[in-house]
């Protein structure tokens, strides 16, 4: 059935194919607007991704011919897929029309999870083959981050994350697409993906480890970026398993995926650098040093490879080639091992503060590992405080204290999932009647809206991270349970009266989150 | 953002969990409501995000007050016992710890020889981020033992959850707000939000 979609979608958009690059770029741009708007529903933060995870619960509905231009699409997706999806919880029935497929991230989108539109509509790019890829290995590569967190309202600071993972494997893509798809990071089913794909990947990842490779697409790039997710499974296998990595017994298997892994980096790092709006040369110099400095990295436990590597390269050349797997000596700069090895660390230590830069707010200015260290501890500090002040609030606002937990969430949800992790049993007649409707419409949109977020930053982030050491998410992937949940709480909340839930989705009350 | 949602979700459901378990109809007074809903939040965020090491150190330094085992036996349920099991991994052997802090005296004498020349900006800046870095594992959960890289992941980790748990903090505390009784069931609901 998907193939079906995805072929006449593919057919369908194959023609608009070339202005989505272009306005996939600027659809990067304008990302951070969309997400402004949509303060309203709730910072779903300029996520593609949300929009994407919300086209992916209704993949029936979304599959709609009438394609969108790219541009306003890919914003208007994100507009427009929030407030259907939160529509749609209350209107029981998922709104096509509004929803806006990613056409413009058509190489990109691969990834996505189930959408095989996108996959198909970078049919143009890619051969039809790549649609039947399974979503995990379009995960990968995006140098998501973190494991997939949602931090909440990350108002002005998801922005640079929310770009969509999936975007990130094909190295074709142009970079400002690149960073978009940074921003729609989801890093969360990129992981689980990364786990089901990592038999896969182990046996392809020993096979093209060039980056160039993606450029041809198709198989090349669903076995990158299998590879890739296979290196984030890796990784993320947990950091357990890194130094089990490390040994040598894994020594050319890590050798490859220290070559994902540098592709993945580096996109991560063109994502990054497109959002500080660094030009292309930039990117390059740095992706340069990315790889120099990624490559080691998964071999920096063996440090025997990285010293003879070290010393083999010692015609150290000005642009480091991208094969290699060893680091290579930069022009001038020492070969000895140990500095070597100190370089890689100084390196990675640079990268995290980069993207601790990006996630604290108002530290782009800064320079500086101790004015940034001073940053990032206000920042904790202030949050932890804020922690406090609301756990006051909390026992102050209802000093009954009676916390209608069936009204706030739905039975359901509780019933189903609490079972395995919880043992208390809750009558279902506890819903208390003074537990407003509107109460419960504001929470479960809050709570939707919550995820999206702190979904993409914390999927941007995963990515990027996972791919560095192998960070592991062992978030369990709970498909659409939740929205099906909401679904159907809302449904049976508010059949009478579906105008209250729309006015109060549309008015929501987050923009007293302190940012 | 199944996952993300699965985080929140867990969160939530642990949070209102030990809000229900441990502080409702309970008479308290009002500073141990409050430390017993921080301690629902730490717990139930720790719980939602159980891959990182943050979390488990923190689980584990709450689960050091016996006052608050009861309470995280109710949230945690099953995975109390797992949770409080001391992480072998970050753990190190004392032989270890003993060489780390050999080396680190011994990399100081050299430093302190190399630097009667004079003091260079360099090395006050490396000075100012050694401090820092001792802060930050002050305040990240578990970071004693991490080295800078990781330490620094830890943090991103952290900082991501501790926003999250401020945002749905937030949200509970507006869900919760009881509504003002004289506003009638429908067009005036949306009022209270703001």
């Amino acid at each position: 059935m998907d193939i079906s979609k995805k072929d006449k979608l593919g057919v369908e958009k194959s023609g608009d194919h070339p202005n989505y690059h272009s306005s996939g770029m600027s659809a990067d741009q304008q990302l951070g607007n969309p997400s402004i708007s949509l303060v309203s529903a709730h910072p779903m933060v300029s996520s593609p991704c949300p929009s994407v995870s919300m086209v992916e619960s209704f993949p029936p509905s979304l599959w709609n011919p009438s394609a969108h231009s790219q541009n306003s699409g890919f914003c208007g997706n994100n507009v427009q897929s929030s407030m259907a999806a939160s529509d749609s919880m209350p209107v029981g029935k998922p709104v096509p029309g509004p929803l806006r497929l990613d056409m413009g991230w058509n190489p990109l989108d691969s990834s996505s999870k189930g959408s095989g539109i996108f996959l198909q509509t970078g049919s143009g790019v890619l051969p039809p083959s790549l649609p039947h890829f399974p979503t995990d290995s379009a995960f990968i590569e995006h140098p998501a981050r973190f494991s997939g967190f949602h931090g909440g309202n990350l108002n002005g600071m998801v922005s640079p994350f929310s770009t969509a993972e999936s975007l990130s494997s094909y190295c074709n893509t142009p970079k400002g697409v690149l960073g978009a798809q940074i921003q729609q990071s989801k890093m969360n089913t990129t992981e689980a993906r990364m786990d089901a794909s990592l038999p896969i990947d182990h046996g392809s990842s020993s096979r093209s480890p060039r980056k160039e490779q993606r450029d041809k697409g198709s198989l090349h790039g669903a076995g990158v970026s299998g590879n890739e997710s296979g290196e984030h499974v890796f990784g993320g296998g947990g950091r357990e398993e890194a130094p089990n990595l490390a040994s040598p017994a894994g020594d050319s298997s890590s050798k490859g995926l220290a070559a994902k892994k540098r592709r993945r980096s580096d996109q991560g790092i063109e994502a990054e650098q497109l959002q500080g709006g660094a030009s292309l040369p930039s990117v390059d110099t740095t992706k340069d040093n990315l790889d120099t400095k990624q490559k080691p990295e998964q071999n920096s436990s063996t440090m025997a490879t990285v010293k003879s590597n070290g010393k083999q390269v010692n015609d150290s050349s000005d642009a480091p080639k991208e094969d290699c797997i060893h680091v290579r000596a930069r022009r001038g700069q020492a070969t000895n091992s140990h500095s070597l090895a100190e370089r890689v660390r100084r390196e990675k230590i640079s990268e995290r503060m980069k993207f601790l830069q990006d996630l604290v707010p108002g530290c782009s200015k800064v320079t500086g590992k101790a004015v940034m260290l001073d940053e990032i501890i206000n920042y904790v500090q202030s949050l932890q405080r804020q922690v406090e002040f609301l756990s006051m609030k909390l026992a102050a606002v209802n000093p009954r204290l009676e916390f209608n937990i069936e009204g706030l969430v739905s039975k359901d949800l509780f019933h189903s999932r609490g079972g395995p992790s919880s043992s208390i049993g809750f009558s279902p007649d506890m819903i208390h009647p003074q537990l407003h409707p509107s109460q419960q419409a504001l929470f479960q949109a809050g709570m939707s809206s919550i995820v999206n977020p702190s979904d993409a930053l914390r999927t941007a982030i995963n990515a990027q991270l996972s791919s560095i050491n192998g960070y592991k998410e062992p978030m369990p992937q709970i498909p659409n349970a939740w929205n099906e949940e909401l679904h159907n709480v809302m449904q049976m909340t508010f059949g009478p009266n579906p105008s209250l839930n729309t006015q109060e989705l549309n008015g929501k009350p987050c923009e007293g989150f302190p940012m | 953002m199944h996952a993300s949602n699965s985080f929140t979700e867990i969160f939530l459901k642990h949070m209102l969990l030990g809000l229900q378990n441990g502080v409702a109809s309970k008479n308290m007074s009002f500073l141990q409501r409050k430390r017993a809903i921080k301690l629902t939040a730490d717990v139930a965020m720790a719980f939602a995000k159980d891959g990182a090491k943050w979390s488990h150190a923190l689980i584990m330094n709450l689960s050091k007050k016996t006052e608050n085992r009861t309470l995280l036996r109710s949230i945690l349920g099953r995975e109390y016992e797992r949770l409080t099991k001391p992480c072998l991994s970050w753990k190190m052997p004392r032989a270890k710890k003993i060489l780390q802090r050999s080396f680190k005296m011994h990399s100081r004498i050299k430093k302190g020889a190399r630097q009667l020349r004079g003091v260079n900006a360099a090395s006050v800046r490396a000075g100012a981020a050694v401090t820092r870095t001792k802060v930050l594992k002050r305040l990240v959960p578990g970071g004693e033992h991490l080295d800078d890289s990781s330490l620094l992941e830890e943090t991103l980790d952290y900082v991501i959850s501790l926003r999250a748990q401020v945002d749905l903090m937030h949200l509970l505390v507006k869900a919760l707000d009881v509504p003002n009784p004289n506003l009638c069931n429908k067009g005036e609901s949306g009022e209270f939000l703001f």
